[in-house]
């Protein structure tokens, strides 16, 4: 994930492939909602890798989001603890 | 229209355009009971004046003071009766128009209290659907009493969720959140401002249109009166605190937008960044050490004494 952490030659888009991939998602939603929905599509992330929305969404601490702030914040915050 | 937003706002948006009117002039500073009747008169031909120009249009906005003006010394003599004839007037235009309207009586409580500084919302059908008293009269030079909570009138026009404040009540912040977390996607806050303090207003309605993600309708006095230059300058804002039209400065004029009440319901709930109505309760959310959720305890002093 460049945005939040930038290490050598960082793939610029991986955030802007997984909003693409949310635009299903509307609020309020749960996480298992969101796995359910989307969390097979693969995200690239890196110049040479992908995941899936359920690997990067099923880490999350919190299992509610109230609005899309909601979510992202749970999503950085995690992508923090790695 | 979404300034201030880094991530594309997904999903479909449903909402209804609603046509709002704001007409700014002056009243006479009534000393006798037939000058609040001509102010009146003018309110009538002002709401007339719209549906010619504006026909179809779903709200009317009057500004602070339109009934009675502010004599200095006579104000407290002619105070109005919600449930009396004068009021009752622009209750029929509403209903005749078939058109929502915003009014300013200055009403003697039937408690026997001195004054209420009321903003009411007339529906269609002729009834007062909504009323506030203005929190913040405008001390020293306004003597009346202090209201006690700002509510939203939830089942507006085209989905319209509408916070009324009054003048003064703008300087302060807290009651421009306070209409939005009640709810409000549009705040209207009607006027009777003099110089100087026209950049004043403007400045404020900005910000409380962009800290708080609501349209903004802001209705002023337009004239002069023995007293003041009520400088006009009534807006009408996006939620970004962008303007989308202004009327002029001192004179009468009217102004008119479309605005998209379920576009202010869309974005806080769909959007990322910008959402001040998440994250102002939710401070840091996005820190690891909590959880994604960040702090909601109230820290402010400001808001404990």
């Amino acid at each position: 994930m460049y945005f939040y952490k930038i290490e050598g030659n960082p793939y610029l888009a991986d955030i802007h492939h997984f909003h693409k991939a949310m635009a299903p998602i509307g609020y309020p939603a749960t996480k298992a909602e969101i796995i359910a929905k989307i969390g097979d599509k693969k995200i690239k992330v890196g110049h040479d890798e992908y995941k899936t929305v359920e690997e990067m969404v099923a880490p999350l601490a919190l299992e509610e989001y109230s609005c899309g702030c909601a979510f992202y914040c749970a999503l950085i915050a995690n992508i923090y603890k790695d | 229209m979404n300034i201030g937003n880094f991530y594309t706002l997904h999903g479909k948006i449903e909402t209804e355009a609603l046509s709002v009117v704001v007409s700014q002039f002056c009243p006479k500073s009534a000393a006798a009971w037939d000058e609040i009747d001509d102010n009146i008169g003018q309110i009538l031909a002002r709401m007339d004046q719209a549906s010619a120009g504006f026909p179809g249009f779903d709200l009317f906005v009057s500004p602070e003071c339109a009934f009675q003006g502010y004599h200095a010394g006579k104000w407290s003599q002619f105070l109005l009766d919600l449930d009396g004839p004068r009021v009752q007037r622009v209750k029929d235009k509403c209903k005749e128009l078939n058109v929502w309207g915003i009014f300013n009586p200055w009403i003697k409580p039937k408690d026997g209290r001195f004054c209420d500084n009321t903003g009411i919302i007339v529906n269609p059908e002729g009834e007062i659907v909504h009323k506030y008293v203005k929190m913040n009269p405008w001390t020293p030079g306004e003597p009346t009493q202090a209201g006690s909570a700002c509510p939203v009138l939830m089942d507006g026009p085209k989905g319209a969720k509408i916070g009324l404040i009054i003048c003064a009540d703008g300087d302060y912040p807290e009651i421009w959140r306070e209409a939005a977390v009640n709810g409000a996607n549009i705040i209207v806050r009607i006027s009777h401002y003099m110089a100087p303090f026209d950049r004043a207003m403007s400045i404020t309605n900005k910000a409380g249109a962009y800290c708080n993600q609501v349209y903004v309708v802001s209705c002023n006095t337009a004239g002069i009166d023995e007293y003041y230059n009520y400088f006009g300058e009534s807006a009408i804002y996006n939620p970004d605190g962008t303007e989308i039209v202004q009327a002029p400065t001192g004179i009468p004029y009217v102004i008119k937008a479309d605005l998209y009440p379920g576009i202010i319901d869309a974005m806080r709930k769909q959007a990322v960044h910008a959402n001040p109505m998440y994250t102002y309760k939710n401070r840091g959310a996005s820190n690891p050490d909590d959880n994604g959720f960040g702090i909601s305890e109230m820290p402010y002093n400001a808001y404990k004494y």
